[in-house]
């Protein structure tokens, strides 16, 4: 068994907030976070250091399932009255899993009923408790061979939710590149929502399993963003999130071990096709190139090409907007951006088309000459470079107006790189960052014969 | 919050828009919306204003279009245009200590574009409007638009635009149409931030002096043609989607405009039944105990000549006929039985409290004041809401439910042709005998219609 560590407390500076925010992790590894935050608003939220890169081909999709269920109840509040509560104060209540992580926030008026209590109560009671009851689950059914129960209940609302998500071309066109660009033992592979047999058909035992041997203290880091006093609110937040009262925490501790090691997926990269294709009933063509990027942790390239991407296609003024939307006549592009999303395993960078012509061939040609001069004759020029660490600036600002941006900021921080870092130091890096240092991040990571490519076409072509 | 919508002031400037300033003390950005009155209800073809819009940003006399892109940037500028039903918008968020160098560039793209870029404009809405319909969720909302509004402004959709930009074929049209739309006197500037009043005053007045004649909009005539319309009948429309893995399901009524007595009562209904999150009635039933949907939801949207009420689920193909059953249970059960005392008081709890929630930045702030002026409500109004919300009983929200959910709705379904209603009305099982005849009545009577399945707009 684990020994208990001693409590840590670290204090830091976060640009736009006068007092300094604090880091506080528990004697049993539990990590809160505050930043004290004058205004009407406040935000709660626990992020938790498990998605889909910690699950296998039986259990694709129980981190997803698992956090639709953390809302179906504990011992002490049955299934809708956490959501009835909230929602009668007018806070807005939700989650989300990704494959890094998955976390649940509470936003709420700080004056209006002035329940902040009840509010860390019943959230801790949340995260800590849920009983992920067989009756708000629902029968198992299969729905690869058609089986439909009279009532679906939550494994219902999640195949639901996988239908969504196909009817969107975008996620379709992601979803095509990302099968790709991964070996078979990657665990980014795998779609975060999972397939619906495994959603039908995983049993209760399966998931109580997994919710117990990643929701433990060292995986959860809390975060209060709002108007609140500290000592009294580390005396709040230790009561509510006592792990001690949970049935098995010993258990769990024993059971617990670091999320997939970063070191052991570098380089399991997709080796085999780097094209694929799709037909849809959809009526114009959806692309999107994927690069393998850095490590998140790696903040001076992930920012490096953070502004690559904004030159590239971020803005009215980027490189493919105004090129192959803009100014080309007739155009066969109807939208081009690019983004780069931040993992633990590492980075990837994105950049996703909209096009009418039936020539991919073409489309694609031109997409990769603007890329092949990006990263060869006509690099990021000075003025671009001046002009993008200067928006960054500001846009970096913006996402301190909410307590929720604020909230987010450091909690995917947190999770992903281990560190608030990658936020607190965001300024001084745009300050010391170089154009060159731009340069050799684009030319390691985007070079077009990196690039893994996924198109869906209409089926009528 | 509510001693910042007490601040709020209305300031006729003397260049003729009307300012209404929120100060917002501490806070690093400015947010500016600049409302020009008319939207798509001033037209000449669907979509027209649009197009304006977004041509403002694409060249004046001064910068070409690439230049504007890169002096956004550069000015750190965030700076947006879009047409709504009532009015233009260009909304900005800048830093204060910019103001007087950002409005006057604001001023050149008002008031000095060329839309010279028109055809290469259409062609890029034509695009991005034919990529928006790939999706079975638009298009439901599309033929929604169309069915319930009828030929009216308000039911301007991406489909109704597409098939009208063919006629925005004269520069000369559009041109006159901008110079008569951007004038002034026609705009209200809505603006939240830390600014001193005065200083933001000469600036904008400095911004909006000019030479040109004042404008009127039509209003009174586009007034009376939406108290004029109604449904004719309940119908169900329906275009088939062969691949959705979804059905999208959309029921919605037409309702009063904004200023209407009723609109408090009808916010309440509306939270209890779809649109207070996890909690609301919708969400309970099809979501959580019967699993049909992950997207489920009511909404309400008062406008400033008439408003809408609708109801939107996306479930598999197969439960269209349940899924509109249970709509038709939770509006019955609204218009037959009183609301609870706890779930009404969770309701204007969630309402009153929502609001702080969603004024927290500048920009919500601006937008929330412009639009509700736009929509016209008394300004002082908005911050007596709580109060008013407060004193709303049960028997005002059953009131409002059979007052305006009795009346004729549009039902529209996207799904594989073999999961549309055969029908276009809608029949249903736990209906007593009486309406089930009426409502076959209706189907015999208008047997011609019965196969009016639309043709997917994707294919326009």
């Amino acid at each position: 068994m684990m020994a208990p560590a001693a409590p840590t407390l670290e204090a830091f500076s976060l640009p736009y907030i006068p007092q300094k925010a604090v880091k506080h992790t528990f004697k049993n590894g539990h990590t809160l976070v505050f930043v004290q935050r004058s205004g009407a608003v406040f935000n709660i939220s626990s992020w938790v250091k498990t998605g889909s890169m910690n699950e296998d081909e039986q259990n694709n999709g129980v981190s997803h399932f698992l956090e639709h269920l953390m809302f179906k109840g504990t011992p002490r509040f049955e299934a809708g009255v956490f959501d009835k509560k909230m929602e009668s104060m007018g806070a807005l209540i939700n989650a989300a899993t990704w494959k890094d992580y998955t976390f649940y926030h509470v936003t709420g008026p700080n004056t209006q009923f002035n329940e902040f209590d009840t509010v860390v109560d019943m959230h801790a009671d949340m995260i800590l408790h849920s009983d992920l009851p067989d009756s708000e689950i629902g029968e198992a059914y299969d729905p690869d061979k058609g089986e439909t129960p009279e009532l679906k209940r939550e494994r219902g609302v999640v195949i639901e939710e996988i239908g969504l998500y196909e009817d969107r071309p975008w996620t379709r066109v992601y979803n095509l590149v990302n099968d790709i660009m991964y070996d078979e033992s990657h665990p980014y592979r795998r779609e975060v929502i999972g397939t619906r047999h495994i959603v039908g058909t995983i049993s209760r035992e399966a998931i109580l399993s997994y919710y117990r041997r990643w929701y433990t203290p060292e995986n959860i880091t809390t975060l209060v963003v709002g108007d609140f006093e500290w000592d009294a609110l580390k005396e709040k937040v230790e009561k509510a999130f006592n792990f001690a009262d949970r049935p098995d925490a010993k258990d769990a501790l024993k059971s617990y071990k670091e999320p997939a090691k970063v070191e052991s997926f570098v380089g399991k990269v997709g080796q085999g096709e780097r094209y694929i294709e799709q037909k849809s009933e959809f009526t114009t063509r959806f692309v999107t190139l994927g690069f393998h990027g850095p490590l998140a942790s790696d903040l001076k390239a992930t920012l490096a090409l953070d502004i690559a991407s904004t030159v590239l296609g971020e803005s009215r003024a980027s490189r493919f907007n105004q090129k192959l939307v803009e100014t080309q006549t007739p155009s066969a592009f109807n939208t081009i951006s690019t983004a780069q999303y931040a993992l633990k395993l590492g980075n990837v960078f994105y950049i996703m088309a909209n096009y009418n012509t039936a020539n991919d061939e073409a489309a694609l040609a031109e997409i990769t000459a603007i890329l092949d001069a990006f990263t060869g004759e006509e690099p990021i020029t000075e003025e671009e470079f001046a002009r993008t660490v200067k928006k960054m600036k500001v846009d970096f600002a913006r996402g301190f107006e909410t307590c929720s941006g604020i909230a987010d900021a450091l909690g995917d921080a947190l999770t992903v790189t281990g560190s608030v870092e990658a936020v607190t130091g965001t300024l001084e890096r745009l300050e010391s960052l170089t154009r060159q240092d731009v340069i050799d991040a684009v030319n390691t990571y985007l070079k077009p014969s990196l690039a893994y490519t996924a198109v869906l076409v209409p089926q009528h072509d | 919050m509510t001693k910042l919508l007490n601040s709020i002031e209305t300031i006729p400037l003397l260049s003729g828009p009307t300012l209404l300033f929120v100060h917002q003390a501490g806070t690093p950005r400015l947010s500016i919306n600049i409302y020009t009155k008319g939207g798509n209800c001033i037209d000449y073809f669907p979509g027209e204003m649009d197009v304006i819009d977004r041509l403002l940003l694409k060249g004046t006399y001064a910068e070409t279009s690439e230049e504007i892109a890169v002096k956004l940037d550069d000015l750190c500028l965030d700076l947006d245009t879009d047409t709504a039903r009532d009015y233009s918008i260009m909304s900005a968020s800048m830093q204060a200590e910019d103001l007087e160098k950002n409005l006057a560039f604001i001023k050149d793209l008002l008031f000095y574009s060329t839309l010279e870029g028109l055809q290469k404009e259409k062609e890029k809405l034509k695009g991005e409007l034919q990529m928006s319909l790939d999706s079975p969720t638009a298009v439901a909302k599309d033929l929604l638009s169309r069915k319930l509004w009828n030929g009216l402004p308000y039911g301007t959709s991406a489909s109704t635009m597409l098939s009208s930009l063919g006629k925005l074929w004269r520069n000369d049209n559009v041109f006159l149409h901008y110079q008569q739309a951007y004038r002034p006197n026609r705009m209200v500037i809505s603006v939240a931030g830390d600014v001193d009043r005065e200083r933001l005053i000469t600036a904008l007045d400095a911004a909006f002096s000019l030479p040109r004649a004042k404008g009127t909009d039509g209003e009174m005539e586009m007034g009376r043609l939406f108290k004029e319309h109604r449904l004719k009948e309940s119908r169900i429309f329906t275009t088939p989607w062969e691949e959705a893995a979804q059905a999208q399901i959309l029921q919605s009524w037409l309702m009063p405009p904004a200023t209407s007595k009723d609109y408090v009562p009808l916010a309440v209904l509306d939270n209890i039944l779809g649109s207070a999150g996890l909690s609301s009635r919708l969400f309970l039933e099809l979501r959580d105990k019967q699993g049909l949907a992950y997207s489920v939801r009511s909404s309400l949207s008062l406008l400033k000549h008439r408003g809408t009420f609708t109801l939107y689920i996306g479930t598999e193909p197969s439960n269209v006929q349940k899924c509109l059953e249970g709509f038709a249970d939770e509006v019955k059960k609204l218009q037959d039985v009183l609301v609870g005392e706890e779930e009404l008081e969770n309701a204007k709890r969630n309402l009153i409290g929502k609001r702080s929630v969603f004024l927290e930045t500048v920009g919500q702030t601006s937008s929330y004041v412009g639009s509700a002026y736009l929509a016209g409500h008394d300004l002082k109004s908005l911050a007596s809401l709580d109060e008013k919300i407060n004193a709303v009983t049960a028997e005002q929200i059953q009131k409002v439910a059979q007052k305006y959910l009795s009346k004729e709705s549009v039902t529209v379904v996207v799904a594989p042709s073999e999961f549309l209603p055969k029908s276009p009305f809608f029949k249903h099982s736990k209906q007593d005998d009486t309406t089930t005849t009426e409502t076959e009545a209706k189907a015999k009577t208008s047997t011609k219609k019965d196969d009016k399945t639309e043709t997917a707009p994707v294919a326009v």
